[in-house]
């Protein structure tokens, strides 16, 4: 059996440690854009803020490849996918064959159309590559004013990188808070005043309009006509999943391709996994992107035991965060705001921290915890498992929730946990 | 509470280089003794209300502790000792009946301990029980006048229901109330594996331990607490309780805060309500209305059981027994002075009563004088403290002995006596959930079977340097006895010789 | 395989499993030098949890398909061959997204400075957990029970 893999993140390396679980022998290739054995995207900002060293950046130890007789081809660019052969192509013309395919190439960061943009002096902050580029210009005191559009995940990881380098970040968010897929307005807050304490700035409202130039790069503009100076310019306006390959393929896609519950696409010798895969949001009960990185790994562990015949489901997901800015910790999953109109919110809001959790019919859809985080993965579990709540749904919002608050039975069964048939993964 | 004149009875020394300040004994000490000091950042210990009951100092896991007597010297005097000074300082405080828990602590003479046992040297040679069969069978119950054979050799009397025990103890009756239910699990578990009974005193039979009733003699008392059919049935033996050793002539009263939910459904009384035994038996008046009842419980359960009737030790024992024997029971117990107790007034635990040595020979006399030893065994309790005294006490004329609280320390209690405030730091003498958790009843067991399977051991190498080899040669054997510093007058009620005689 | 269980009917709350699961990982292994003499002495990786009277000790499961593994950013997390979920306290960055998955909550962290991660590691190594052989009340067993 030969194994081909588009990708070399989460996805992948899950797929790899899946297919070998099944199948010890067959060939398995993967392929990827980049110079680097696999590593870890979330850890590009702490490389940049110094927390973690370069040897440490890899999420697996350097004999992996080896180990699990995986052929590696670096700095390598899939040009093609051809199904009718079984074959995909690589730009410089060579041809791979495979029996079982897996899409795992991710997502691309989104680029707004902005006037001036195509000078090509601005960074994303998605890839080892970008994060090297940002530190040289920083190393060479080139920057003194960085400026990032886009205050998700990826925009405020960047800004607490940047400014615990010691430089004074400005951050232009279209959106009326910071963090807008993971926190609501109040929680939101608390972490932007966590933020400008250590001196970042924010934009709210605001798009960049232009980017305005002299010898170099010198500011922008943005929508109310208000300029901006800046010499390092970071776009961090989400990401879209990475379709290009199957864009021509007979096979349904929306944002990302879409797969059923063995991760398998329309064409049965074609799987997908992680972040250009719409596999099963759990709580929206439709097929979804879920760009987060416990999700790819799951995912692309059950694509590779299938791919390798294990016949495996994927029990779905949903999204899993935590993140946390100069020491304060922030913790989320699921939904954190009433969509249907039917749902209960719960706060408990203190100076440093806080807890929102959203219930429907006594079952918790979503929490957003701030400060202070320990066992967070219970409401993760109460969410994944659909349990009903009601007879300790105001000690759930206790601090120190933990197994102990559970009704016996839950509890007893959780206490000789570990054992069961848990389906891999939460998220 | 208000100022005290009551100085502290021990002081806990906290070696500051071993403390590592982890609480243990804070979250261990029910009394509120240690507490830490969120300031300080450091344990300390408020020694006035310590009653030490060792549990801190056993579980510091540094060894960090020791418990001593409160360095208070008194001026000295001979007739107001210490303790009667405390004692009279703590009722002019409360105005109430100096309650105390488990046995007598006086310094009175224990007998067992003027009493020598033989050996035998040339003439009569001793037995070594590894190589030779000991025999330590016990059967409690009424033994017929004689044995009628037939003619194929098969037994033609029939014989009264006995308690066949393993050895010659069994454990006494504790109520589930006064201890907690996990250490009548213990006792129940214990017996079990042991081959000999335990008893439930006035508690009645919790429904997870009727699996253990083969093993259990269930108990009447005065307040009929737990009785009904079922559980007259159920047991292996019935004993109907007249006295106990450590209060003679008194009831009991378990408070009700001690009476939660499993208690109060056991006892069949209503939940939170004090459990009051009478002083006497209100319908026993009179050794024909001992028999009335004695007859009725033979009734109620078949004639199939052995009925019991327990004594405290006191003056006319002999002649009280030998009205038992004759009422009908097939099995007298005997209480002594020593007797444990839960809770009882302490001028009474400490006045009253005889001690067991007396006791078991007197009894054991009389019936004899009057040829109706046969009818009934006789059960010696209240402070038997080793194989030793099970000896002795057999060779005086018990048939068997029951220990209560060699159990309990076997299980953990570290004889602090304050059984009765119901905060037994050891998960015995409590009904406190975060108490009573203390005690597994796995562990408990295995040391309670520890120390029976040890004794048994011990009995048989005794029997064996006296050259016998079945317990049952030993009983009333007192020529196996000799007393040291007793007088003529002691040593005839003993019935056993001076030692050199 | 042998997993470590809490017995909830027996654990007198004396928090001792706590304690010797520091000394199990500290560097002396002395339970004096340990608290005295190493500031940096290691956070015990089980926790005891309490109300009222119900209490019992709780560490990391060892899960058959452990979530955190999954999730681990870093890789600092894996499972051995023995079934062991070890943490790489080098590698781990103090994301928490371990303890966002644990279906459990058994994941505990280093208090101060250090931001990292701590979790039972069964104190591999040793005949037993310093937990299970130090609890004066058997309320926690190390033991092969299977699925239930």
């Amino acid at each position: 059996m030969k194994y081909v893999i588009i990708g070399n993140s989460a996805a992948s390396v899950g797929a790899v440690e899946g297919i070998r679980k099944v199948d010890p022998e067959g060939i398995i290739t993967v392929i990827s854009e980049e110079s680097y054995p696999a590593y870890s995207r979330p850890l590009i900002s702490y490389y940049l803020a110094g927390k973690v060293k370069e040897e440490d950046m890899y999420i697996r130890d350097p004999d992996f490849y080896e180990n699990n007789r995986v052929e590696l081809l670096l700095d390598k660019k899939v040009s093609r996918i051809e199904p009718e052969q079984n074959t995909v192509k690589l730009e410089e013309g060579q041809s791979i064959e495979y029996d079982r395919l897996l899409l795992a190439s991710g997502s691309s960061p989104f680029l707004p159309p902005i006037k001036g943009i195509e000078k090509q002096e601005y960074h994303f902050f998605n890839y080892f590559d970008d994060i090297k580029e940002i530190q040289q210009k920083i190393q060479l005191n080139q920057v003194t004013r960085p400026l990032i559009i886009g205050a998700g995940l990826v925009g405020m990881k960047a800004a607490e990188a940047i400014s615990l380098l010691g430089l004074p970040v400005t951050v232009i968010e279209l959106g009326p808070h910071i963090l807008g897929s993971i926190l609501s307005d109040v929680p939101a807050r608390m972490v932007q005043r966590k933020m400008e304490e250590h001196g970042v700035r924010f934009i709210f409202e605001k798009t960049v309009k232009e980017i305005t130039w002299g010898e170099e790069l010198q500011g922008v503009v943005l929508s109310d006509g208000q300029g901006v100076l800046t010499d390092l310019l970071i776009v961090a306006a989400g990401v879209r999943p990475r379709i290009e390959l199957v864009e021509e393929l007979p096979l349904s896609k929306n944002q990302g391709v879409k797969v059923n519950e063995y991760m398998q696409t329309d064409l049965e010798n074609i799987y997908a996994a992680g972040d250009v895969a719409e596999g099963w949001d759990l709580l929206q009960e439709e097929n979804r992107v879920i760009p987060i990185w416990p999700g790819a790994y799951r995912q692309g562990h059950v694509a590779g035991m299938n791919m390798a015949g294990l016949k495996t489901k994927d029990s779905g997901g949903f999204a899993v965060n935590s993140i946390g800015f100069f020491g304060f910790s922030i913790i989320t999953a699921g939904v954190f705001e009433a969509r249907e109109g039917n749902e209960e919110i719960l706060c408990r809001e203190e100076p440093d921290s806080y807890l929102q959790l959203v219930f429907r019919d006594n079952r918790l859809l979503g929490f957003i915890k701030l400060g202070e985080v320990g066992q967070a993965g219970i409401f993760t579990w109460l969410i994944k498992e659909g349990i009903d709540c009601n007879s300790f749904k105001e000690k759930i919002l206790r601090p120190g929730f933990c197994l102990l608050d559970l009704p016996e039975e839950l509890r007893r069964d959780r206490m000789r946990g570990g054992e069961t048939i848990e389906s891999p993964g939460c998220a | 509470m208000g100022f005290s004149m009551l100085a502290p009875e021990y002081r806990v020394d906290r070696d500051k280089d071993r403390c590592i300040d982890c609480k243990v004994c804070v979250t261990q000490c029910p009394y509120d003794v240690h507490y830490f000091d969120e300031e300080e950042e450091k344990v300390f210990a408020r020694e006035e209300n310590c009653v030490n009951c060792h549990r801190c100092v056993v579980l510091c896991p540094t060894r960090a502790l020791i418990i001593r007597k409160y360095p208070l010297e008194f001026r000295e005097n001979s007739a107001w000792k210490d303790i009667d000074i405390r004692q009279l300082q703590k009722q002019a405080e409360t105005g109430g009946i100096l309650l105390s828990g488990m046995g007598n602590p006086k310094p009175l003479p224990v007998f067992w301990d003027k009493i020598l046992l033989n050996a035998s040297q040339v003439t009569n040679p001793s037995i070594d029980p590894l190589r030779e069969p000991m025999e330590l069978k016990t059967f409690l119950g009424r033994k017929p006048e004689r044995l009628e054979i037939g003619c194929d050799g098969s037994l033609k009397t029939k014989i009264s229901p006995q308690l066949e025990l393993s050895a010659p103890v069994m454990f006494s009756a504790m109520s589930f109330g006064s201890i907690s239910l996990n250490a009548c699990r213990v006792l129940a578990e214990a017996a079990e594996q042991l081959g000999i009974y335990y008893n439930t005193g006035e508690g009645g039979l919790h429904q997870s331990l009727f699996k253990f009733a083969d093993h259990t003699v269930v108990q009447v008392a005065s307040g009929r607490f737990g009785v009904n059919s079922e559980y007259l049935k159920i047991g292996a033996g019935i004993e109907i309780k007249i006295g106990q050793g450590a209060k003679p002539g008194i009831g009991g009263h378990l408070p009700g805060e001690k009476v939660r939910e499993e208690v109060a459904a056991t006892r069949m009384i209503p939940l939170g309500t004090d459990a009051i035994s009478p002083a006497p038996h209100h319908d026993i008046y009179s050794i024909e209305d001992l028999r009335q009842l004695i007859f009725a419980l033979k009734e109620a359960s078949d004639y199939e059981k052995p009925v019991s009737v327990k004594i405290a030790a006191v003056h006319n024992v002999a002649a009280i027994a030998s009205g038992i024997a004759r009422a009908g029971a097939d099995i007298i117990t005997i209480d002594g002075f020593r007797g444990g107790t839960g809770a009882a007034p302490t001028r009474i635990r400490d006045n009253v009563g005889i001690p067991i040595e007396f006791a078991i020979s007197a009894v054991d006399n009389r019936l004899k004088e009057e040829g109706i030893r046969n009818q009934v065994s006789v059960v010696a309790a209240g402070s038997i403290r080793n194989s030793a005294d099970i000896v002795k006490a057999v060779a005086l004329g018990a048939d068997a002995v029951y220990i209560g609280t060699a159990a309990l320390l076997a299980m953990g209690c570290h004889l602090c006596r304050k059984c009765y405030m119901g905060k037994c730091s050891w998960g015995i003498a409590t009904q406190q959930p975060h108490l009573v958790k203390r005690l597994n009843p796995e562990i408990g067991r295995e040391r309670l079977v520890n120390l029976i399977t040890g004794w048994k051991h011990e009995i048989k190498e005794i029997l064996g340097g006296m050259g016998i080899n079945a317990i049952d040669s030993l009983r009333g054997n007192r020529h196996m006895l000799r007393g040291v510093d007793l007088s003529s007058r002691e040593l005839d009620i003993l019935g056993i010789k001076a030692a050199g005689e | 395989m042998k997993r470590i269980y809490a017995r909830e009917e027996y654990c007198v709350g004396c928090r001792l499993c706590e304690i010797f699961c520091v000394v199990g990982h500290s560097k002396s292994k002395d339970i004096i030098k340990t608290y005295k003499k190493e500031p940096d002495r290691p956070a015990p990786r089980v926790a005891v949890w309490e109300d009222g009277p119900l209490s019992f000790a709780f560490q990391c499961r060892h899960c058959d398909q452990p979530s955190c593994v999954e999730a681990c950013i870093t890789g600092a997390l894996s499972k051995n061959e023995e079934g062991t979920v070890l943490c790489n306290e080098d590698k781990c960055v103090g994301c928490w997204t371990c303890i966002t998955v644990c279906p459990f909550g058994a994941i505990q962290r280093e208090e101060g400075e250090k931001k990292k991660i701590v979790k039972c590691n069964l104190c591999s190594g040793e005949p037993e957990p310093y937990c299970v052989s130090h609890c004066p009340n058997r309320a926690i067993v190390y033991e092969e029970r299977g699925v239930e």
